[in-house]
């Protein structure tokens, strides 16, 4: 476990990476139509939004993260909106998450955007431990509209 | 009456007194304002078909009230677009009579009519006022932001 690797998903990961995209989705109590899976794995390979994975020493696919660009009336670079982060159960505080957010921060400077942001819930305990350490929580909330 | 519209080109006095007032609520002003080549560039993108920048404004007998921007972006767990109202603003003298309301309402039509079924937006967790209004018209979603270092 000592050595995870990360870099874009690729096309033959579609059946690990389905598995980890619908455990995220019991996480937050959600399930997604494969409607919506098919169109963000195309999106993700069309560049349209981005998608990383941590793989194992073995080269299994444990980890994810989806991140996709938008304007911001507040600079001229773009943002960078991590929308999804998750790690295999099975591999949880072995820093899996920290790298991958620090790729995806990467990614973003290379890119010419500004440093990426995400959302978690306010009860999200766990996860909070980890972005604590690597991230500010500037004291913003979301409100939404519609499903 | 209060008339919600877009945006025009000759509103850009107008407009930048009310986005100098939002700004100076963050905390961007004097020293800290935005650069003018932020505003040149976001004032520019409104008027780009090409880009997913929008601004609407409330107006009452020529003078303008408030603002509204939104931003059309890809989602993970959407086909269709999500709608982020970034900045909504009401002048100091204009509060309490529905302006912000008004904006906000004109954004979800505006959403609905490009295909994006969730509207949201942030709002700092001890700005009441504004909540006041938000819980009315949405909901908190539970969720909190948080921004990489760096």
């Amino acid at each position: 476990m000592s050595s995870i690797e990360i870099s874009p998903l690729r096309v033959s990961e579609r059946p690990r990476w389905n598995e980890l995209w619908t455990a995220y989705q019991r996480f937050y109590g959600v399930e997604l139509s494969p409607q919506v899976a098919d169109s963000t794995w195309q999106r993700i390979h069309a560049a349209r939004i981005h998608g990383l994975g941590a793989r194992d020493s073995t080269g299994r696919l444990v980890g994810i993260a989806h991140f996709l660009y938008h304007e911001d009336t507040w600079s001229t670079a773009r943002a960078c909106y991590l929308q999804d982060l998750y790690v295999d159960e099975a591999v949880r505080g072995r820093g899996c998450g920290r790298k991958l957010i620090e790729a995806v921060s990467a990614a973003a400077h290379a890119a010419g955007a500004n440093s990426p942001y995400w959302l978690t819930h306010e009860t999200n305990a766990a996860a909070r431990r980890l972005y604590d350490r690597l991230a500010r929580n500037p004291g913003f909330i979301q409100y939404t509209y519609g499903q | 009456m209060i008339e919600i519209r877009p945006v025009r080109q000759e509103d850009f006095p107008a407009w930048q007194v009310l986005w100098d007032g939002y700004n100076a609520f963050y905390g961007r002003a004097g020293d800290t304002r935005l650069a003018t080549e932020i505003i040149r560039m976001t004032w520019s993108r409104f008027f780009d078909s090409y880009e997913p920048v929008h601004a609407l404004v409330a107006e009452r007998a020529g003078t303008l009230l408030g603002l509204a921007h939104f931003i059309f972006h890809r989602s993970t767990i959407h086909i269709g677009p999500l709608c982020y109202l970034q900045d909504l603003f009401t002048a100091q003298a204009a509060r309490g009579q529905g302006v912000g309301r008004a904006l906000i309402e004109a954004v979800y039509e505006r959403a609905r009519a490009a295909g994006a079924n969730r509207v949201y937006w942030m709002t700092h967790e001890t700005n009441a006022l504004a909540m006041k209004l938000y819980d009315k018209v949405a909901e908190k979603s539970g969720f909190i932001v948080y921004r990489h270092f760096l």
